[in-house]
C-alpha cells in the first residue's frame, strides 16, 4: 500500500492551514475515498483519480499512478494560477453571481429594484456603525469607537477586520433611500472576523462576513454555495474538532458553533454530545450556544430543557448565525402551540412572548445567509423603511471613502 | 379512491416506499373555479399545470419503480385538475380524489399510518399548488377549497411545518417511523400584503404534533422557492421546479457511487447531488424561460441515495477556447483515463464545440500546432465529466 498526500498549491488563493475536501476515484468513477487535503490516504497499486472542490465550486482533477515501489506520495492540488473559474457559464460562476445577488435580493424585496445598472459610480454613499449587546432586549448601542483596521482588497470591495467583544456585534450598513441592513460579526472575545463589503452596480452595498477560523470560515462557504459533499467533508476536519475548540488556550465558540449548526443540518445530533451544553454554559454572551444547546436536546426528544434553553435567548440576543434563529422560531412554536400537556405554564407563557419577539425580526431577516443578517435602522425595531435621511446620519464611518481609496 | 397503488401485500413485510402526492390547479373559490366566490383572492388565480405536474411525478415514479431506492409500497394520489390540463392528461379524469382539506388530512394520517410500519420505510412528499408566507421561513400549501368566503383566511391549508412535525419519530419506544422522509414543495412563498397587517394568521393542524423521541431522521425538505418569492410554471405543462426535479432524477443529477463486488459502478442521485444539480438546472431553465425562480433546500439534510441509474448518464459538454485568437492555431484532444482519442479536432468547427460524453474522467488537450506561435501555450487538464454538464474553457494565454 503506498500513503497518498496532498500540498496545497501556493497560488489557490487559500490559508495555508486550509483543509479542503479531497475525492479519490478509479478511472472508472467509482468513489474509493473521501478525505481532507491534510490527510493522507493508504491506496493499493493503480490508476486513481484525485479531485478537489474549491470554495467557489470550481473541481480540480489529477491522475496518479501508484506503483508498487511507491512508499508515498505526493499531489499538489491547485497548481499556480488554478483558483480562477474556467467559464463564466460555469456553475462555480453561476453560484458566484448568484451569491453576489443574495443581498441584493434582500433588498429587492422591501422595496429595491434597481441594482443591475451597468456601471459603477465613482463616490459611493455608505456609513457603517457598529451596535453591541442585545437587540432583542432593546439593550444595545452605537459604540463611538469603531475597532477596526482595514485590510489590503480588490477593487470594488473593503474589508474591515474588527475585533470581537464579550456581547453580540452587529455592523449596520447605511445607504441613502435604502432599507440600512444589520449583519452579525461572529467573532470571539479575543479574536476577530473580516466584514467584507462589495460595491454592486449603481453604488449599492452588498456585505459577506469571513470568519477568523480558516477552516470554520472554509465550511461555511461550502454551506453557503450548496456544496453539501464538500461541506460535510470539511465538518470532519481535525481542526475543528469541538473538545479541541472549546478547550485550547484560545478557545473559539464561534468555530465550534459552524460546526455544531451543520451537524444539526445533517441530522448528526449524535456527533454532537456533550460539548453544546459546554459551548452554552461557558459563553454566556454568545446566543447561539443556547439555541445550539436547545436545538440539540430537542432533537434528543428531551423537550422540558430544550425548552429552558431556547428561553435563554431573550437574555443572550439575537443568534449570529441564521440557522440559530429558525431553529429557535421553529421549536418556540412548535412548543407555545403544543406543549400544553408538557410544559408549566410560566414556561408557555414565556415561550409565547420570546416567540413574538422573535416573529418581529423573522419577518426581516434573510434566511438564505447562513451569517444573521435584517433590514432595520434601530436593530431593535426591524423593518423595511429606506433612509430618508442619509445626510443627517452623524456617527458611524463613512466607508465610501475607503472604496475612493481602494481602487 | 386515491390510494392508487398499493403493493403492500407483495412487499410481505418487507419495507417499501410511500408515496403521498398533491397537486392542486382548480381552487374553486378562486376567481374562475366555479365556487362560491372568496372574499379576497390575495391576487391569485387558477393554476394551468400544478396537477399535471403531481401527475407527472406519480408517472415518473411508477416508471422508474425498479431503481427506486426501496420497492413502491403505496401511492396516495390528491389532485384537482384544471379543464385544460385534463384535456392535455385525460387519464387523469376519476384516477383520484380531489386535493381538498379534508382529502389531504385524511390521506396524511394513512400515509403516515404506513410510514410506521417500520423505521427502515421511505416517505416521499410533493406538493404542487398554491403556497404563501406568513413569515419569513414558513411555508402554507393552499388546498382546492382554500378562499371559501364562510371560512378563515387559511381555513383549507396545511402548514410544511405541521407535516414535518408530525412526522417525526415518535417518543414512545414502541412506536416507529419512517428514518428516510423527502419532502417536495413546489409552490410560492409569497406573503400576501394583507397578511402583514393581521396578527398572526393560525393554520390547523392535519394532527396533532406530539413533541417527538431522539429526531434521526434523513428528513429534506426541497423548496421550490426561496422565502419571499414565487414559484413558475409552463402553462398546461409542469412547473419548472418539476421539470427540473425530473431532469436530475433522470440523470442530470446523478454522481457515482460506490462499486459493488463485481467491480460494476452504480450511479445514482443522492440528497447531496440532487441539491447541487437543482440549483444549476433550475437556474438553466430561469435562462430558457426568463423565469426567477430561486430553489432552496431545508431540513435534515443527511445524504441518501433518492434513485439508481442503469448506466452512467450522458453529460453535454461545452469546450471553448480562449482567446478565440488562437483559434486557427489549435488541435483540440480528448482522450479517457486509458489515453484512448475520444475526440481529434482541427479545426475546432463550430466554436464552441458543442456534444456529449458519457460521464467519467477525460484529459482535455488544447495544442498549439500551426505553427508554435507565442504568447500561445498549450493546455492540457484531466476533467471529471459530470451531469448535469461540463463547460471547459482552456486558456491559452501564459
Amino acid at each position: 500500500m503506498t500513503g497518498l498526500r496532498f500540498q496545497l498549491g501556493s497560488r489557490a488563493n487559500l490559508p495555508v492551514s486550509a483543509e479542503l475536501p479531497v475525492e479519490i476515484r478509479k478511472p472508472n468513477m467509482a468513489l474509493v475515498a473521501r478525505t481532507l487535503s491534510s490527510d493522507s490516504v493508504e491506496l493499493a497499486p493503480g490508476t486513481y483519480f484525485v479531485t478537489t472542490r474549491l470554495p467557489d465550486g470550481q473541481e480540480i482533477s489529477h491522475r496518479v499512478h501508484i506503483d508498487e515501489a511507491d512508499e508515498t506520495l505526493s499531489v499538489k492540488l491547485v497548481a499556480e494560477g488554478e483558483a480562477v473559474p474556467e467559464s463564466p457559464g460555469s456553475r462555480a460562476a453561476f453560484r458566484k453571481s448568484d451569491r453576489i445577488s443574495t443581498l441584493a435580493t434582500i433588498l429587492e424585496n422591501v422595496g429595491l429594484q434597481r441594482t443591475l445598472e451597468s456601471s459603477y459610480p465613482e463616490r459611493v454613499e455608505v456609513r457603517l456603525r457598529l451596535v453591541a449587546g442585545n437587540v432583542l432586549r432593546c439593550r444595545h448601542e452605537v459604540l463611538d469607537q469603531w475597532p477596526w483596521s482595514s485590510l489590503p482588497s480588490p477593487e470594488g470591495h473593503v474589508r474591515l477586520k474588527v475585533r470581537g467583544r464579550d456581547t453580540p456585534l452587529l455592523a449596520q450598513v447605511l445607504q441613502p433611500d435604502l432599507p440600512p441592513f444589520n449583519i452579525a460579526l461572529p467573532a470571539r472575545p479575543e479574536g476577530d472576523c473580516v466584514l467584507v463589503l462589495v460595491r454592486l452596480l449603481r453604488g449599492h452595498i452588498a456585505a459577506d462576513i469571513q470568519l477568523e477560523h480558516t477552516q470554520a470560515d472554509l465550511l461555511l462557504r461550502y454551506r453557503e454555495e450548496g456544496l453539501l459533499g464538500a461541506a460535510e467533508a470539511t465538518v470532519h476536519s481535525r481542526s475543528l474538532d469541538a473538545e479541541e475548540l472549546l478547550h485550547q488556550r484560545h478557545s473559539d465558540p464561534v468555530a465550534t458553533a459552524v460546526r455544531a449548526y451543520s451537524l444539526l443540518r445533517w441530522g448528526e445530533h449524535d456527533r454532537l454530545r456533550d460539548w453544546t451544553e459546554n459551548l452554552k454554559e461557558r459563553y454566556p454572551w454568545f446566543p447561539d450556544g443556547a439555541a445550539i444547546r436547545g436545538e440539540h436536546l430537542a432533537r434528543l426528544g428531551r423537550h422540558e430543557e430544550a425548552l429552558a434553553a431556547f428561553l435563554e435567548l431573550p437574555e443572550r440576543g439575537l443568534p449570529l448565525f441564521s440557522g440559530g434563529v429558525s431553529y429557535t422560531l421553529d421549536r418556540l412554536r412548535l412548543y407555545a402551540g403544543q406543549g400544553e400537556a408538557v410544559f408549566p405554564q410560566r414556561d408557555l407563557s414565556l415561550a409565547r412572548d420570546a416567540f413574538d419577539r422573535f416573529q418581529q425580526f423573522a419577518t426581516h431577516i434573510d434566511f438564505g445567509r447562513l451569517v444573521t443578517t435584517f433590514t432595520g435602522l434601530d436593530p431593535g425595531t426591524p423593518n423595511a423603511e429606506p433612509l430618508r435621511s442619509f445626510e443627517l446620519i452623524e456617527d458611524g464611518t463613512d466607508v465610501g471613502q475607503l472604496f475612493v481609496s481602494s481602487s | 379512491m386515491t390510494l392508487v397503488l398499493d403493493e403492500r401485500s407483495d412487499l410481505r413485510g418487507k419495507p417499501g416506499l410511500h408515496v403521498f402526492i398533491a397537486g392542486a390547479s382548480l381552487y374553486r373559490h378562486l376567481p374562475g373555479g366555479g365556487g362560491k366566490p372568496t372574499d379576497n383572492s390575495y391576487g391569485m388565480q387558477q393554476l394551468s399545470s400544478t396537477a399535471l405536474t403531481g401527475y407527472k411525478v406519480y408517472r415518473w415514479l411508477l416508471d422508474n419503480k425498479g431503481q427506486l431506492p426501496l420497492p413502491l409500497a403505496t401511492v396516495r394520489l390528491l389532485l384537482s385538475p384544471s379543464p385544460a390540463e385534463l384535456a392535455v392528461e385525460p387519464k387523469m379524469e376519476n384516477l383520484t380524489d380531489a386535493c381538498t382539506r379534508a382529502n389531504f388530512a385524511a390521506e396524511a394520517k394513512q400515509w403516515r399510518k404506513d410510514a410506521g410500519s417500520s423505521r427502515d420505510e421511505f416517505t416521499f412528499f410533493y406538493f404542487a399548488g398554491h403556497g404563501v408566507q406568513r413569515k419569513k421561513d414558513d411555508a402554507v400549501m393552499l388546498l382546492e377549497d382554500f378562499g371559501n368566503p364562510d371560512e378563515g383566511p387559511l381555513a383549507s391549508a396545511v402548514t410544511i411545518d405541521n407535516l414535518f412535525n408530525g412526522m417525526a419519530p415518535p417518543a414512545s419506544p414502541t412506536e416507529q417511523i419512517a428514518q428516510r422522509q423527502i419532502y417536495f414543495v413546489d409552490a410560492c412563498r409569497i406573503a400576501p400584503s394583507e397578511f402583514r397587517a393581521w396578527e398572526w394568521l393560525d393554520v390547523s393542524g392535519i394532527w396533532g404534533v406530539e413533541l417527538s423521541g431522539s429526531d434521526d431522521r434523513y428528513a429534506p425538505i426541497f423548496f421550490a422557492a426561496i422565502p419571499g418569492t414565487k414559484a413558475y410554471a409552463l402553462s398546461g405543462e409542469q412547473t419548472l421546479f418539476s421539470k427540473a426535479l425530473l431532469a436530475c432524477l433522470n440523470g442530470s443529477g446523478a454522481e457515482a457511487l460506490e462499486e459493488d463486488t463485481d467491480g460494476q459502478v452504480r450511479w445514482g442521485v443522492t440528497v447531496h447531488s440532487l441539491n447541487e444539480a437543482l440549483e444549476s438546472q433550475v437556474g438553466e431553465l430561469n435562462v430558457e424561460h426568463e423565469g426567477n425562480q430561486k430553489y432552496t433546500l431545508s431540513g435534515l439534510v443527511r445524504n441518501t441515495v433518492l434513485h439508481y441509474l442503469e448506466r452512467p448518464p450522458e453529460v453535454d459538454i461545452v469546450l471553448e477556447i480562449d482567446p478565440t485568437e488562437a483559434l486557427p492555431f489549435v488541435r483540440l484532444e480528448v482522450t479517457d483515463p486509458q489515453d484512448a482519442g475520444v475526440w481529434n479536432l482541427e479545426p475546432i468547427d463550430p466554436h464552441p464545440y458543442e456534444n456529449k460524453l458519457p460521464a467519467g474522467y477525460y484529459r482535455i488537450s488544447a495544442k498549439i500546432v500551426n505553427p508554435p506561435q507565442p504568447p500561445y501555450v498549450d493546455y492540457a487538464k484531466w476533467r471529471e465529466v459530470k451531469p448535469p454538464r461540463c463547460p471547459v474553457k482552456a486558456r491559452l494565454s501564459p
